[in-house]
């Protein structure tokens, strides 16, 4: 068993090695690198109650396969991670939300042909928040599947930047990005898709979509006999349980 | 006995009248039905009664069992005994049909509720309204028929059990079984629940299966006239020409 800082990860299974810098004293970041050797899955939750910087990398061995489900209930959080994910590997990244201040910036790098990333993002925002996705097609044939679908709420502002990039030569790829802000409050939240691609032989797609609780559809929970408040509710959840695993248990948890 | 009362009931939206004096009393029991040519204000009047925020009253009262719900929350109201049925009901990304009900079902009975009796209900209304089991895990309305939202209000109606239910025009885009099955059902239900039904609707092929009581004829934003079912044959003939001149 390997502990530091709030960090568990078991070693027996021999499908992880992983490796934890002491903190630098000028920037105060804790540096972590794991290395995914075998097909696994792993649970990181933040919960500190001060600020942390971490900067991780992750590196994703060819062939394998891969769940992350990062569980981020910390107030203050500066989190950059990188991906490397080798060729034939499969990562899937699930994050849960329920936080004030937030930074984050993910790199995935797709370095195999045949590389998959999916990112599947939910959670409720209630301060100034930025999260940035980076996604490398750096080989053929990788496909990366963006989806963030997050709530703002109480100060909850949120800066969501998502980019993909395929360089020339990088054909028969697959991009594609579903970007969703639900607006609980008056913030002005801001998200960038963006599509850097130089190659034709590409699929992709993406949407961009900051809104508000359909009046019509709220009406429609009131003829039921549904008040706001439980209307409300019971929409939120909806929007956010797309294709997330066990979801249920952290709605559950953290937002009854 | 109950009694939902509309006495010279004016709204309007965006400073546009749409309701021009409606007076109507419907009691338990009772099929009330509402035709008329497009764009008359018959949808608005299902609204304005149910408490569409979209819609300022400017004159009258609505009644129900003696109470005045004019100026009630939607939510309020529904809870009270009133139901509507939607057209077009919306479609809701990652909200189960089964949590959907569940809530509103939840809501109405309070602290009575219980999950096994609500699960045996749903379970025996799904069968009376020929809807598999896969229904409840889809997200409500979503990717549905026409055939299939409707059946999801009749099953809402069936659950919710209300005294007056309010029915804008339920058999729009059903196919001749769906609309066998929904007009069986609505019959069904009111005289289970013993219930004051308004139907809206424009045509007469629904009535095949529920007699109306009474039939009005709604034109440019009031009841222009009221008769039995021999009206509808009269406008089945001749349409509304006949009626505006009057």
């Amino acid at each position: 068993m390997v502990s530091k800082d709030g960090i568990f990860l078991k070693k027996e299974d021999q499908a992880l090695e992983v490796s934890l810098s002491d903190k630098l004293d000028f920037y105060d970041i804790v540096k972590m690198k794991i290395e995914v050797l075998k097909d696994t899955s792993l649970q990181i939750c933040y919960s500190n109650s001060k600020e942390i910087k971490l900067d991780i990398t992750i590196v994703v061995q060819a062939g394998v396969t891969f769940r992350l489900q990062e569980i981020k209930t910390a107030k203050n959080t500066k989190i950059q991670t990188k991906y490397s994910i080798l060729e034939r590997a499969k990562v899937l990244v699930e994050k849960f939300y329920d936080t004030s201040f937030l930074r984050e910036l993910d790199l995935f790098s797709l370095n195999g042909v045949g590389a998959t990333i999916d990112v599947r993002t939910r959670g409720i925002i209630k301060d100034k928040s930025v999260l940035d996705r980076v996604v490398y097609h750096n080989y053929p044939r990788t496909e990366s599947n963006i989806d963030n679908r997050l709530v703002t709420m109480q100060k909850g502002l949120l800066k969501l930047y998502v980019t993909t990039i395929v360089y020339p030569k990088i054909r028969g790829c697959k991009a594609n990005q579903n970007n969703q802000i639900l607006k609980e409050n008056k913030e002005n939240s801001v998200i960038k898709p963006i599509l850097l691609i130089e190659e034709n032989d590409i699929e992709a797609s993406h949407n961009a979509h900051i809104a508000s609780i359909d009046k019509d559809t709220l009406y429609y929970f009131y003829t039921r006999g549904i008040d706001e408040k439980t209307a409300r509710k019971i929409y939120i959840k909806g929007f956010l349980k797309g294709d997330f695993y066990n979801i249920d248990k952290y709605m559950t948890k953290y937002w009854r | 006995m109950h009694i939902l009362e509309i006495k010279n009931l004016h709204a309007k939206i965006e400073n546009k009248e749409i309701l021009k004096g409606i007076n109507l009393t419907i009691k338990s029991g009772e099929v009330h039905v509402i035709m008329g040519p497009n764009g008359v204000g018959k949808s608005t009047l299902s609204h304005v009664i149910m408490g569409n925020p979209n819609y300022e009253i400017t004159e009258g009262n609505i009644l129900l069992d003696g109470v005045d719900i004019t100026h009630m929350q939607t939510d309020e109201r529904a809870r009270r005994g009133l139901f509507l049925s939607f057209q077009n009901p919306p479609e809701i990304e990652g909200v189960t049909t089964a949590d959907f009900l569940k809530a509103s079902v939840a809501t109405k009975e309070g602290e009575s509720f219980k999950m096994l009796s609500f699960a045996r209900e749903v379970d025996t209304y799904m069968k009376r309204l020929v809807m598999k089991k896969e229904f409840l895990t889809r997200p409500l309305n979503e990717g549905f028929s026409g055939g299939e939202k409707k059946k999801m209000e009749i099953l809402s109606l069936y659950m919710l059990k209300p005294n007056v239910a309010i029915l804008d025009e339920i058999d729009s885009g059903l196919d001749v079984d769906s609309l066998k099955i929904v007009g069986e059902h609505i019959k069904a239900y009111q005289e289970e629940q013993k219930a004051g039904i308004l139907l809206i609707t424009h045509y007469q092929r629904l009535l095949s299966y529920i007699q109306p009581d009474f039939v009005h004829i709604f034109l440019d934003g009031s009841i222009k006239k009221t008769g039995d079912a021999t009206l509808v044959e009269q406008i089945e003939q001749n349409g509304y020409d006949n009626f505006k001149k009057a």
